[in-house]
């Protein structure tokens, strides 16, 4: 049986059920290169929600319009052309945090999760839907920074948005602020965040096993589903 | 053949979209843009040198290199600011930023205002110049990782150095 997704259900499922980042997997590099601090990754997450949210409106806008052909080449005009107004909007207004992102602000356009969602969901649901897909995923996205910068610059460096802990900054461990540390923080969410979520081991791999089942319209998936 | 051409219309309708929104954006924040990093150019000479008074700018030459943006002297004579930019083939865009040097030719400060490559680049390499001058400035490593990047951070600093004792020679 179909499985019906309720406005509400759209909004939410990116923040646990479907979290980007920690059951999705996508968005793996910002995720890992922007989660030193606090600051940064609320900024990345942001910045890759007003993208998120903006692409997903016009791709779903013009998803009768765009031949199957061309589609990932015009989602991917779409995608730069947001990427690069809000890299403009940052550089203009917020000078500080545009130099904080550095390089990784414009590699927003190329961030799976963009596409991913441009192609799972805004090509096939209405405007509404999509705008609700890309909030929903876009808070995904930046709870799952915010969680990874707040430990990583806890552990790391004994502050919490550049004010300084006490206890924390006498114990820091600089491992947390680098690669190691990122990945290894990343591995423990994941794996927490996946027994909160499924509980168990999955047993099929396949449309049965996959969390985006229920915004995949596949034929396969569909009958799977049933 | 139809299905051809509608895909290439639209993608070209899509494209000439995006780039007068672009366009639009950018006639709004460019100027913005430019004065702030104005505003970032002028206060990092007081930030690589502290004690200075105030900055007298000096007229650059034809043959200056072309990394180098100003040349600015203390009138208080504790030294000199150099603003310079410089642009690599695997960056994202320029680097701008300037270097204190005192009355020895000594770099004391490097002060980066714009720059979008990686933390591995932005926050520990410019400090590996603090006290090299026209002699030794060879003898700073770059970055590997970044090793394009920072040879070109490396040229313009380097540039930025003659281009100074050109200047206090010519003075």
């Amino acid at each position: 049986m179909k499985e019906k997704t309720g406005k509400l259900s759209i909004l939410l499922k990116g923040l646990i059920k479907e979290n980007p980042v920690f059951v999705l997997v996508l968005g793996t590099c910002p995720t890992l290169a922007v989660t030193d601090s606090v600051i940064r990754a609320l900024s990345m997450g942001i910045a890759a929600t007003v993208v998120l949210l903006c692409s997903n409106m016009a791709i779903s806008a013009l998803r009768k319009v765009i031949p199957d052909k061309v589609r990932i080449p015009a989602y991917i005009v779409i995608v730069a052309g947001f990427v690069s107004v809000v890299q403009m909007l940052m550089h203009a207004y917020l000078p500080d945090l545009f130099t904080a992102l550095g390089t990784y602000l414009a590699l927003i356009v190329v961030n799976c999760i963009i596409l991913g969602r441009a192609e799972m969901f805004a090509s096939k649901n209405t405007v509404v839907d999509s705008a609700l897909d890309g909030i929903g995923m876009g808070l995904g996205f930046t709870l799952a920074l915010f969680c990874m910068g707040a430990i990583r610059e806890l552990l790391g460096v004994g502050t919490f948005c550049g004010i300084e802990i006490p206890v924390l900054k006498d114990f820091a461990v600089s491992f947390f602020t680098q690669s190691p540390g990122g990945f290894f923080v990343f591995g423990v969410l994941i794996a927490i965040v996946n027994k909160l979520t499924k509980g168990k081991v999955k047993k099929h791999m396949g449309c049965a096993g996959c969390p985006s089942r229920a915004a995949c319209h596949k034929d396969a998936c569909v009958e799977e589903g049933k | 053949m139809n299905q051809s051409i509608k895909s290439v219309i639209v993608l070209s309708v899509i494209c000439l979209i995006v780039t007068s929104i672009l366009a639009g954006v950018n006639f709004i924040t460019a100027t913005i843009i430019e004065e702030n990093t104005y505003n970032e150019k002028m206060a990092s000479l007081y930030e690589v040198l502290p004690d200075a008074d105030k900055f007298e700018e000096i007229t650059l030459t034809e043959d200056m290199p072309a990394t180098v943006t100003g040349i600015y002297a203390d009138t208080a004579g504790s030294g000199y600011a150099v603003t310079a930019a410089t642009s690599s083939q695997y960056s994202k865009g320029d680097m701008l930023f300037t270097i204190g040097v005192d009355n020895n030719g000594a770099i004391v400060n490097i002060k980066l205002i714009q720059y979008t490559e990686s933390k591995d680049f932005g926050l520990d390499y410019p400090s590996k110049y603090v006290g090299a001058d026209e002699k030794n400035i060879a003898d700073v490593e770059t970055v590997g990782g970044v090793t394009y990047s920072s040879a070109a951070f490396k040229q313009a600093v380097t540039d930025a150095l003659n281009a100074l004792s050109t200047v206090k020679e010519e003075n």
